[in-house]
């Protein structure tokens, strides 16, 4: 095999790749669901057969053109009907009320307890801090959001008499 | 090379995307929350099989099989770890400790194979530079570091503050507040 030969094939993919990608907006890079992880990956498994000639790079722009015209097309419609978006991506689940976890949610989504420990120790709170948390979410990124109760809230200026 | 093949891939492209939408949706958003590096590689199985019913390598009856096995075997898993914590201790490992109290946890981190310098940096990723402000830092199951700090080295919370109750409280505006009330109502 011609090694030069990959080199210029490395570099088409490349340039193909980069014009696509950047025509088809910014938030399509973006990593924010399991979605788009798996998305980026098969985008990368796609590249790879076109490096070492398997496929012609027809067949690749013919793939990826249609994966991101997909994915705008999802997009758009999950900006105009909200409701597909939640049917899409799922909303954020209530994981903690309180500093009590949900019990029904964390069976709903198959968080075990050791999990939703971990969640909330990633976010610098210990269990026997909980009761400072008024909610937490279990994010459509599969990461936690915390909302903590006003007295246990972060100080800020505007809380120091004037 | 002709055009007839380049429809298919389009349409087999189209297809797929439907699938794994539908499968990933199923599979659940915690993923990539708690990403272990099981899941991880169930990711990049997805993403390779995709890749080969694609290109016309195989099938796409074969690939949809081979998707729907392995996102069974996945939300089996995944329903074992959450039933029983044994298995979670097999299938994902348990969170290792790397500072306790100001102290580094030598066995821990040599056990996790990590140099005290990546302590250190992890620490200082999150504006720690003095080690003793550290309560517990834990290497969790998806390799993160988590870092609590001691309560005097916490940031002041409201409650700190000798606020008198005629504080003017600035209230959320509207949208945020719909916002965070959704999720309660759910």
């Amino acid at each position: 095999m011609d090694v030069s030969i990959i080199g210029v094939r490395v570099f088409f993919t490349f340039a193909v790749l980069l014009v696509l990608l950047r025509l088809s907006g910014k938030r399509i890079v973006a990593e924010s669901t399991v979605f788009d992880f798996i998305l980026a990956l098969i985008v990368g498994d796609l590249v790879d057969d076109v490096f070492f000639g398997e496929q012609p790079v027809s067949m690749f722009i013919a793939a990826l053109g249609t994966l991101i015209v997909l994915e705008v097309v999802m997009r758009l419609l999950s900006l105009a009907y909200p409701k597909f978006a939640n049917l899409l991506e799922g909303e954020p689940v209530l994981m903690v009320k309180d500093g009590l976890p949900v019990r029904a949610n964390m069976k709903k989504t198959l968080l075990a307890h050791k999990e939703l420990r971990a969640m909330i120790r990633l976010d610098g709170l210990l269990v026997r801090f909980w009761k400072e948390i008024r909610v937490a979410f279990l994010e459509q990124n599969g990461h936690a959001s915390m909302f903590l109760k006003d007295e246990y809230k972060k100080a800020q200026k505007s809380d120091l008499e004037k | 090379m002709n055009a007839n093949d380049l429809l298919m891939t389009i349409v087999r492209s189209i297809g797929l995307y439907v699938i794994m939408l539908v499968v990933i949706r199923l599979l659940g958003k915690k993923t990539i929350g708690n990403f272990t590096a099981f899941d991880l590689l169930v990711a990049l199985m997805l993403g390779e099989v995709v890749d080969e019913v694609i290109y016309g390598d195989v099938s796409f009856i074969e690939g949809t099989v081979a998707i729907f096995v392995i996102a069974v075997a996945k939300y089996f898993t995944s329903y074992l770890s959450y039933a029983s914590p044994k298995l979670a201790k097999i299938l994902e490992g348990t969170p290792t400790i790397l500072v306790k109290e100001g102290q580094l946890n030598d066995k821990g981190i040599k056990s996790e194979l990590m140099s005290k310098g990546e302590v250190h940096a992890a620490l200082r990723l999150r504006e720690i530079e003095d080690m003793r402000e550290v309560k517990l830092a834990t290497l969790e199951v998806d390799g993160e570091v988590s870092v609590i700090k001691e309560d005097w080295a916490e940031p002041l919370q409201k409650k700190d503050l000798d606020r008198k109750s005629t504080t003017e409280i600035i209230p959320p505006d509207k949208n945020t507040m719909a916002e965070l009330m959704h999720g309660l109502e759910s």
